[in-house]
């Protein structure tokens, strides 16, 4: 009795503690989230007549919402495991390469830090004349590669060196160490990696306006971010809340089963 | 613990949702000014009165010039409500102002030059002896502005235009005038200062009490008080501006009016501290100056109106009853970048901001309640989304609004009303695309060149190119634009023969042919005078403004016909310029009544050119013109010029192909259209 008057007492400072930041992703994210699931439902905000799915059925029977919907999840396919791989490679660059190597860490996070106009402007320069997707793609992995090989570079300095050692001993090297051990260290740090990137997919929407300087670039680059600015400038909040409610189910969906992989993995 | 966690979040959900759920619109009831009963006359033989005061009894004291031969003499007449008049002449050479009446003697004020310079010099006449003399000398100001008795007392407001500094301006528009406010006792002749600054008008109220209207740090205010310099009450902070016109109908209400501030264009305004109203009956006034009194149930005023048979007579407006409504804010308009066009304020208190794009749109979206209407025009691409997406008060029920818009041409009510039968917007300005060209020097163009085809006119305007001293303005941008738009009115997308005829044209004729299509040197001359009569000289223009046409219509010679377009027998391409009242406005009755009022005011309007039967359009044959023209008008609301402007002038010039722009123009309108 004692002992669960004195749980219940700890879990309701926990309570306590945890309240404030409750309160501001209540207000801040799970409200509006709601309201534009309520959004989404009605005809419109001015005369408020619910319609249930009807705008749902609409948006995903148009073709411009479909096209950016694969155009958004190839981006994810193609760019994620490159952007991952090439991090991974880089990150154990710096961690076990030569010293010459590790001074050129600040090198990697430099794409970060330059306005994106700037890059934009540069981009436009080099590859003007290439009708393709790939200087997106290419802009999209330059300037999200340096946040995960600061991730990754960190995960692997909390690896404990013994652990080498006794693989070393054990006549482990190359590239079967770092299969075998370092990398399985690391998986969570990979994990959460691939979950940023996916998410900064979403987000590429500002560099690729910049890039193409248009509201309507090629259909090969017309992505979910597109369809919902242009929708907004229409004034349709109905299309645009859709768009915005599909695209959190896509990204949940795709968290959910990163999520369970990773679980498996760890089995 | 599990299920208290749940409990907890579940009270903190409830708690956060009942904070920062949807909050209804609570709007205002407003009571708004207005007049009861208005009765407007004029008083006989009373004309070109400079100043006059008006008695308890509605005797009216006027001072005035009037014509003996050639000789101007200066006269102060007494009028009567019976309609009896008596008149004085004044041994003075300038017109005696600032007239006040004073127990049985009328005091007025006249400039002199004396030893000192200019001063103004305060004089008595006394009706019943017939006699004139000087008072007293105001050292201290050059010029009198306004003189009011209270008391024993004369309130009188100089300047000196030495004095007045711009430099001392601030945000709202004040600049120092070099006000003074004096008060001169009139038992003992003294005279003394009351505020040496910061004054700028001021009015004796009902209860004999002073209302001055100044300017400190805090901005405009006004303050009531007994007249002397420490009893002023609690200063009301208001901001009118620099106010030219101001009478106090109580200790907290008062009646004004002002060519600088935006706030009323028209007649005068209502106010109180914290209230604001309109006045009805001064709504055909263009402006109300000079002095104003009020006495009883009656407001004096000088008749100023342009077309008044008797301009400069002294009008009475009886008001039965004012009412002030609990009002402490302006109808708020926004914008979508900055128009040109206002409306008129109709006497309400406006306050007008333009927004970005983006801010337009997420202030409409998220039903800001913080503006009560917004003002766009057809080219802009909101537009048509503030109609189709339902973000408008329908105008259906609003007093007024039905009447002007039947009356108005059927291309605006086809505009103006939606398919589901709804008045979503009110439609203030119209630029209609025309061509204005004198017929003289025309005709050796083409005999009937108002049938002229377009690939004719733009022969016709590379041969005025050759010409020297050729007046015309067609600029090729905008000519281009109204081609494109015309092309898009017929066509859904650019891959037809027909476009690739018309590119071809604009490329090699337009585009082609260097600096023909512009405002011509001798155009640009006739602009930069500022000559009207100049004018004459043009050949032919693109003309879509109103004050334009007004230029051209007063020139001899000058039609108007239809500019030649691609598709033969066009409809006429019109910008609209149109409010649309936000149905989640706070102030949502009072801007209604905004709207009604303005709707009937320019249904009134002999000049409106929205108007089918406007009387304007029976002046002249150039406006019999306009109307044909109007008639076959077509408002359009514009696509984005985006979507394919940019990839057509990168075709002109030559940076990409005829059939790449029509791929990707095509590309981006399906995109627009169907996403």
């Amino acid at each position: 009795m004692k002992g669960r008057k004195k749980q219940m007492g700890w879990n309701a400072k926990c309570m306590l503690c945890l309240l404030p930041s409750l309160a501001g992703t209540a207000v801040f994210y799970v409200m509006p989230y709601l309201r534009v699931l309520y959004y989404s439902m009605i005809s419109d905000q001015f005369s408020r007549r619910f319609v249930g799915f009807d705008h749902y059925i609409e948006v995903l029977g148009n073709t411009y919402f479909r096209l950016a919907l694969i155009n958004s999840l190839l981006m994810i396919l193609f760019c994620v495991p490159t952007l991952i791989l090439l991090a991974l490679g880089i990150s154990l660059m710096l961690s076990f390469g030569s010293r010459g190597i590790t001074r050129m860490k600040t090198a990697f996070v430099l794409p970060m830090v330059i306005p994106t106009a700037c890059i934009a402007l540069i981009w436009r320069n080099l590859f003007s004349g290439i009708e393709s997707v790939m200087p997106l793609y290419l802009l999209f992995i330059w300037k999200n590669t340096g946040i995960c090989v600061i991730l990754l570079t960190a995960a692997f300095s909390t690896i404990d060196k013994s652990i080498f050692e006794a693989a070393w001993i054990e006549g482990a090297s190359g590239i079967k160490l770092h299969c075998s051990i370092t990398i399985p260290m690391i998986l969570p740090a990979i994990f959460f990696s691939v979950l940023l990137t996916i998410v900064n997919s979403f987000k590429v929407f500002k560099e690729a306006y910049l890039y193409y300087g248009t509201n309507y670039p090629p259909d090969y680059s017309y992505t979910l971010q597109y369809y919902m600015n242009n929708n907004f400038l229409k004034l349709d909040y109905q299309k645009l809340s859709v768009a915005a409610v599909l695209t959190s189910f896509v990204v949940l969906w795709i968290v959910v089963g990163g999520l369970r992989v990773q679980r498996r993995f760890r089995q | 613990m599990e299920r208290k966690s749940r409990i907890g979040l579940g009270i903190l959900f409830a708690f956060v949702f009942t904070v920062t759920g949807c909050a209804g619109n609570a709007g205002k009831d407003v009571v708004y000014g207005q007049a009861e009963e208005v009765i407007m006359q004029g008083v006989e033989g009373l004309e070109n009165v400079m100043s006059f005061d008006v008695d308890e009894d509605g005797c009216i004291y006027a001072g005035m010039t009037t014509q003996n031969g050639d000789v101007c003499v200066q006269t102060l007449c007494i009028a009567d409500d019976t309609g009896s008049r008596t008149c004085y002449t004044l041994d003075e050479v300038s017109t005696p102002r600032n007239i006040t009446f004073y127990e049985e003697n009328i005091y007025y004020t006249v400039p002199e030059w004396l030893e000192t310079g200019e001063r103004q010099v305060l004089k008595r006449f006394c009706p019943e002896r017939g006699m004139q003399e000087t008072i007293h000398v105001f050292e201290q100001c050059s010029d009198i502005k306004k003189m009011e008795v209270m008391g024993n007392s004369l309130y009188i407001l100089g300047t000196d235009p030495a004095d007045i500094d711009f430099s001392t301006g601030s945000g709202d528009g004040y600049y120092d005038s070099g006000e003074i406010l004096l008060r001169f006792d009139l038992q003992t002749g003294a005279e003394e200062t009351v505020m040496d600054q910061d004054v700028l008008n001021f009015s004796i109220t009902p209860a004999g009490n002073l209302m001055i209207y100044g300017h400190d740090e805090g901005g405009f205010y006004f303050s009531t008080g007994s007249g002397q310099k420490e009893n002023f009450g609690e200063k009301q902070y208001q901001n009118l501006g620099m106010i030219d016109t101001l009478c106090a109908c109580a200790d907290d209400q008062y009646i004004y009016s002002s060519l600088s501030n935006h706030r009323n264009s028209t007649g005068a305004s209502m106010g109180g501290y914290g209230k604001e109203g309109i006045i009805d009956f001064l709504e055909d006034m263009e402006f109300l100056y000079g002095d104003v009194r009020l006495r009883g149930d009656r407001l004096y005023f000088v008749d100023n109106r342009t077309d008044s048979e008797k301009k400069g007579t002294v009008l009475c407006a009886y008001i039965e009853r004012i009412l002030l409504s609990d009002l402490n804010r302006a109808i708020r308009l926004v914008s979508a970048e900055w128009l040109a066009e206002t409306p008129d304020s109709q006497g309400f208190s406006m306050e007008q901001t333009a927004l970005s794009y983006d801010s337009f749109a997420l202030t409409v979206l998220s039903q800001d309640a913080g503006y009560d209407l917004c003002i766009l025009n057809s080219r802009q691409e909101f537009a048509a989304s503030i109609r189709d997406k339902g973000a408008f008060y329908p105008l259906n029920e609003i007093d007024g609004v039905t009447e002007y818009i039947e009356s108005c041409f059927p291309f605006v009510q086809q505009a103006a009303v939606n398919e589901n039968g709804d008045i979503w917007m009110l439609p203030v300005d119209i630029k209609i695309n025309t061509l204005v060209y004198n017929e003289n020097q025309c005709k050796l163009f083409s005999e009937d060149f108002a049938e002229i085809s377009l690939e004719e006119f733009l022969y016709v305007v590379q041969k005025a190119r050759a010409q020297e001293d050729a007046a015309y303005g067609i600029g090729a941008a905008y000519y281009t634009e109204l081609l494109l738009s015309d092309y898009l009115m017929q066509y859904e997308k650019f891959d037809s023969e027909e476009f690739r005829g018309l590119a071809k044209l604009i490329k090699e004729e337009i585009f082609g042919c260097e600096n023909a299509f512009s405002d011509s040197n001798a155009m640009n001359r006739i602009k930069m005078t500022g000559n009207e009569k100049a004018y004459g000289n043009v050949m032919f223009s693109i003309v879509a403004d109103p004050s334009e046409h007004e230029v051209y219509s007063n020139v001899d010679g000058m039609r108007i016909m239809r500019v030649p377009m691609f598709t033969e027998d066009a409809e006429s391409i019109v910008t609209c310029t149109f409010l649309c009242v936000n149905p989640s406005s706070e102030n949502l009755n009072l801007t209604l009544e905004y709207i009604s009022r303005l709707a009937k005011s320019m249904l009134a309007e002999e000049e409106n050119l929205l108007l089918s039967d406007a009387g304007i359009y029976e002046e002249s044959v150039y406006y019999a013109d306009l109307k044909k023209v109007c008639s076959k008008g077509v408002v359009r609301f514009s696509y984005e010029n985006e979507l394919f402007l940019t990839d057509f002038y990168a075709y002109i010039e030559g940076r990409i192909s005829l059939e790449e722009f029509i791929a990707e123009a095509d590309r981006k309108i399906a995109a627009y259209l169907n996403e």
